[in-house]
C-alpha cells in the first residue's frame, strides 16, 4: 500500500494542472487560433485557397474565419507569404453560438 | 529484393492454374499477377496454402469508363522477405460476381462484404451476405463507391431489416450493448449469448461512424489526403498519413530526404508510445487497478505534450507532407525528448514492476480471452495481437520502410494469446519504441527536410505499409488527375475486429471490457 | 491571452462555486461520439487522468444519459448514429445541454462532404455550446464547460421568472 504511495505522490508530488485557476500558456509553435494581421495582410486569398474546409473567407477588407469549420491544421499560416495570417496559441475559444465563431478581422494593408 | 523465388512462384503454379494467369510482372519486390476471374479463388487459395502467405486485402476499383471491368485486387506479403504479391481479376460491369474467397480464407469474409456493399460486387458462395455498414436505412442498389454515385446528392433512406445470429437454447439469454457506450469509447454494438455468465456468442457489428472517407478521397487533391488521412482514425494518425505520402511518393518515384526517414521513424514511435501507454492504462483502469491506470495516463499525457512541444499538435497532425516531413527536431528538441525519455522510462519501469507484481491483476489477465495461434492465424490477424499469438509479424522488420532498416530493435512475441501477453507484448514495444528514438535521434543525417514531389502520373498503382500501434496498415492509391482514383484504406482493426469475437468465447461477460481494451480497436479506422 | 491574467487567477474558484450553484453539487456529462475519428475521445479521456482530474470541479463523465446534465457530443453525426443520438438525448432528463466538441461536431468538419455524414450536430439537437478545435485540447474542453454553467444558470433563471 505504502509503495503505491511512495511511487505516486511522494515522488512525484502533485502532477495536476492548475488550469484554469491558472493561465495556460501552449508551448511555443503549437497550432491554436487562426488569426489575422491587419498590419501585413494584403489580402491576396492564397490562405483561404489552401484552407481544405473553406473556413476562410475574403469579403471587402475584412477577412473572416470561421472557427466553427477551422481543422487547426496550419496549412492557412504557411500559405500566407506576408505573415499577415499566422496560428496564434489561443485556444479557450468555446462560445454559445455559432455565429460567434465567425471571426471577423479588418485589414487596414 | 528476392526477384529469384518470385519468378520461380509463377513458374512453380500448378498448370490449372498456370493455364488461367493472364500476365504477370514483377517489379523490385512488388509481383503482381492477372488472372482469369473464374481463377481468382483458386490462385488466393494456392497463395495461402502453398506459399504461407499472409492476407493483406482484397479490395476493387470501378474502372468500367476504361475497360467495362471492375478490377479485383488481392494482395498477400509473403512471409519471408520482403514480397508482395498482387492477384488481380477483372470482372465484367454487366456481370459483378465472382468466386468467393471466403469459403478458403476465413479473413477474406469483411473484404468481400465491404466490396459487395460499395461495390455491388456479389461473392458467389459467400456464407454470409448481410451488409457491414450500409445497413438500417442504406436503399439497397445504390453503391456508393461506384464511379457513377455522386455523393452530393442525399441517399433516401429506406426502412430495411439486420438479422443478428440467433442463439437458442433453455436458458440463453441475449445482452445487447452500444452502441452508446459506458466508457468514453466509439461506437459500435456488441450482441452478447450468454449462458448464465459465459458467453457463448459474440456478435460485433461495427458501422456507426461509417463517414466515407474512401470516396471523399477521390474528391481531394493529394496534399488534402495527407490531412484526410490524419483523421481516419484519431490517435494513429501520423502513421497513417505515413502510409498515405508513402503511397503517392511510390507513384511519383520521390526520393525522401534521409533527415526526413528518420524524422518519420522517430514521429511514428512517439505515437506509439502514447498509445500504448493509453492501452496499459486501461487494462489496469479495467482490472479495478486505479494507481497503475493513473500513472500510465500520467505517462500518456507527458508523451502527448512533448508532442506539442516538438511539432506543435499533441497528434502529430500536419507534420507529414509528401516528400517528406514539415517539422524538424533541432538541438534543443533532441535534448527535451531525450530527457523526457529517460524520465519516461524509470517512471514506466515503475509501473510495470508494479504492474507485473500485483496478483489482483494478474488473476484477472492470465487466461483471459485467449486467441489461440491456430485462430489467429486463420483469421489473419495483425500488430500486437497476433504478436501475443506467437505470429512474428511486423511490418517495420519485414517490410521496412522510413529508416527502419537501419535501426536495430527485437519484436516481442508471446504464446499465450490472452490478456497478459498482449499487455507483456505492449509494454515491450513501449521500451522497444523509447530505444528506437534514440537511436534515430543519434543517427539522424543533416538535410533536407522534404523533397519536391511535382509529378503524380495518372492511372499507377502505389502501395505502402506502416505498423501502427494497432498493427500493419495499408494505403492503396490508383492514381487519377491530380487526387485518387480509387483510394483503398485497411486499418488494421479491419482484420482484428472479428478475432475479438473468438477471443471472448467462453469468458464471463464482465472480462469483455479488459479484453477489448487489451485489443483496443479503432472503430473509425475499421468504419472509414 | 484575451482574458485578463487576474480574470484567469479566479477562474478555478468560479467554476466551482458555478457547479454548487447551478447544479447543487456536481455536473454530470455523458459523452456521444457520433461518428468522432476518436482524437476527441482521447482528450475526453485526458480529462479523467489525474493530470486534468475534471472530478475535483464536482464534473463527472457518467455512464448514463439517465443522470446527465449534458451531452458531450463529438463528430459529424455519421448516418449510423443519428437514431442512438436522438435516443441518447431523449434518454437525458431535461434541463439538458448539448456540448458540440470539435470541428466535425460543429459544422462536419473535415468530413462534412461524406455521403454518410450530416454537417455537425445542430442538424438534430439544439447545441448550446460550441467547442471548436480538432480535437480541443483538454483545457479547451473545461472552458468548454464552464461556457456550458453559464448557459444552465441563465436558462434556471428563466425557468424560475416564467414561474
Amino acid at each position: 500500500m505504502f509503495k503505491f504511495f511512495d511511487l505516486g505522490v511522494r515522488k512525484h508530488g502533485v502532477v495536476t494542472t492548475r488550469y484554469p485557476s491558472e493561465a495556460f500558456v501552449p508551448p511555443e509553435g503549437s497550432l491554436g487560433m487562426p488569426d489575422v494581421d491587419g498590419e501585413r495582410c494584403n489580402m491576396c486569398g492564397r490562405c483561404s485557397d489552401a484552407c481544405p474546409t473553406g473556413a476562410i473567407s475574403l469579403a471587402g477588407r475584412k477577412v473572416t474565419v470561421d472557427l466553427g469549420l477551422c481543422i487547426f491544421c496550419g496549412e492557412c499560416a504557411r500559405s500566407c507569404a506576408d505573415g499577415g495570417m499566422f496560428m496564434s496559441r489561443e485556444f479557450e475559444l468555446a462560445t454559445r453560438s455559432r455565429g460567434e465563431l465567425e471571426v471577423e478581422h479588418d485589414v487596414k494593408g | 529484393m528476392m526477384p529469384g523465388p518470385m519468378n520461380e512462384l509463377v513458374e512453380d503454379l500448378p498448370s490449372i492454374l498456370a493455364s488461367s494467369v493472364v500476365s504477370s510482372s514483377l517489379e523490385a519486390n512488388h509481383l503482381q499477377i492477372e488472372v482469369r476471374k473464374d481463377a481468382l479463388a483458386g490462385m488466393a487459395a494456392h497463395m495461402i496454402g502453398h506459399c504461407h502467405a499472409w492476407l493483406i486485402s482484397e479490395h476493387a476499383a470501378d474502372l468500367r469508363e476504361r475497360d467495362g471491368t471492375f478490377h479485383i485486387y488481392v494482395i498477400f506479403a509473403l512471409p519471408k522477405g520482403d514480397g508482395i504479391i498482387t492477384v488481380m481479376s477483372k470482372v465484367d460491369g454487366s456481370d459483378p460476381s465472382y468466386r468467393s474467397l471466403t469459403p478458403d480464407i476465413y479473413a477474406a469474409n469483411w473484404f468481400e462484404r465491404e466490396m459487395m456493399e460499395g461495390f455491388g460486387l456479389l461473392p458467389s458462395g459467400h456464407p454470409d451476405l448481410r451488409p457491414l455498414r450500409l445497413y438500417d436505412s442504406w436503399p439497397s442498389g445504390v453503391y456508393p463507391m461506384r464511379k457513377d454515385f455522386d455523393p452530393s446528392v442525399p441517399v433516401p433512406r429506406v426502412p430495411t431489416g439486420y438479422e443478428f445470429r440467433h442463439v437458442e437454447g433453455e436458458g440463453i439469454f441475449e445482452i445487447p450493448v452500444g452502441p452508446v457506450h459506458a466508457g468514453v469509447i466509439e461506437p459500435g454494438h456488441f450482441r452478447f449469448s450468454v449462458a448464465g455468465e459465459p458467453v457463448i456468442n459474440l456478435e460485433v457489428r461495427m458501422g456507426y461512424v461509417h463517414k466515407g472517407i474512401e470516396k471523399l478521397s477521390e474528391s481531394l487533391p493529394y496534399p488534402r489526403g495527407v490531412m484526410l488521412s490524419e483523421r481516419i482514425s484519431g490517435d494513429n494518425g501520423f502513421t497513417h498519413s505515413l502510409a498515405y505520402c508513402q503511397a503517392i511518393e511510390s507513384i511519383a518515384g520521390a526520393d525522401v530526404p534521409e533527415r526526413a526517414r528518420y524524422l518519420r521513424t522517430a514521429f511514428s514511435e512517439m505515437e506509439r508510445i502514447y498509445n500504448h501507454m493509453g492501452d496499459i492504462g486501461g487494462i489496469a483502469l479495467d482490472t479495478a487497478f486505479g494507481v497503475g491506470a493513473q500513472m500510465a495516463y500520467v505517462l500518456r499525457e507527458r508523451m502527448l505534450s512533448l508532442n506539442e512541444r516538438i511539432t506543435g499538435s499533441r497528434f502529430l497532425r500536419s507534420v507529414n507532407c509528401i516528400g517528406g516531413v514539415r517539422k524538424d527536431i533541432d538541438m534543443s528538441g533532441k535534448r527535451s525528448i531525450s530527457t523526457e525519455l529517460i524520465g519516461l522510462k524509470l517512471d514506466f519501469d515503475d509501473l510495470v514492476g508494479m504492474m507485473t507484481e500485483m496478483p489482483s491483476l494478474l488473476d484477472r489477465v492470465e487466461t483471459t480471452g485467449m486467441l489461440s495461434d491456430d485462430a489467429a492465424k486463420n483469421l489473419n490477424v495483425v500488430g500486437p495481437i497476433a504478436r501475443a499469438s506467437g505470429i512474428d509479424r511486423d511490418t517495420r522488420r519485414d517490410h521496412p520502410y522510413a529508416a527502419y532498416k537501419d535501426l536495430s530493435f527485437s519484436v516481442p512475441l508471446y504464446r499465450e494469446g490472452d490478456v497478459y501477453a498482449r499487455m507483456m507484448v505492449k509494454i515491450e514495444e513501449v521500451l522497444e519504441s523509447i530505444s528506437l528514438i534514440e537511436q534515430a535521434m543519434d543517427r539522424m543525417p543533416e538535410g533536407q527536410l522534404c523533397a519536391k514531389v511535382v509529378d503524380v502520373q495518372a492511372g499507377r498503382i502505389g502501395m505502402s505499409l506502416t505498423e501502427t500501434h494497432r498493427g500493419e496498415a495499408m494505403h492503396w492509391v490508383m492514381s487519377g488527375e491530380g487526387r485518387p482514383w480509387r483510394h483503398k484504406v485497411r486499418d488494421p482493426s479491419f482484420l482484428n475486429w472479428p478475432a475479438i469475437e473468438v477471443a471472448v468465447m467462453g469468458n464471463i461477460v464482465p472480462d469483455f471490457p479488459v479484453i477489448n481494451k487489451s485489443f483496443n480497436l479503432s472503430y473509425s479506422g475499421n468504419d472509414l | 491571452m484575451s482574458k485578463d491574467e487576474k480574470d484567469v487567477e479566479t477562474l478555478g474558484k468560479e467554476l466551482r462555486a458555478k457547479t454548487m450553484k447551478v447544479l447543487g453539487r456536481s455536473m454530470a456529462i455523458r459523452e456521444v461520439d457520433a461518428g468522432s475519428c476518436n482524437a476527441c475521445e482521447v482528450e475526453v479521456n485526458s480529462l479523467t487522468s489525474s493530470i486534468y482530474d475534471i472530478e475535483r470541479f464536482g464534473l463527472h463523465i457518467v455512464a448514463s444519459p439517465r443522470h446527465a446534465d449534458a451531452l458531450l457530443v463529438t463528430g459529424p453525426v455519421t448516418r449510423n448514429m443519428e437514431v442512438p443520438l436522438l435516443k441518447t438525448y431523449e434518454a437525458a432528463p431535461s434541463p439538458r445541454i448539448v456540448i458540440a466538441m470539435g470541428a466535425c461536431a460543429i459544422s462536419g468538419g473535415i468530413f462534412k462532404d461524406c455521403y454518410a455524414c450530416n454537417e455537425g450536430v445542430s442538424e438534430f439537437l439544439p447545441v448550446d455550446v460550441l467547442i471548436p478545435g480538432c480535437p480541443p485540447r483538454p483545457q479547451a474542453i473545461i472552458q468548454g464547460i464552464m461556457v456550458a454553467l453559464e448557459k444552465l444558470e441563465s436558462r434556471k433563471r428563466g425557468a424560475s421568472c416564467q414561474k
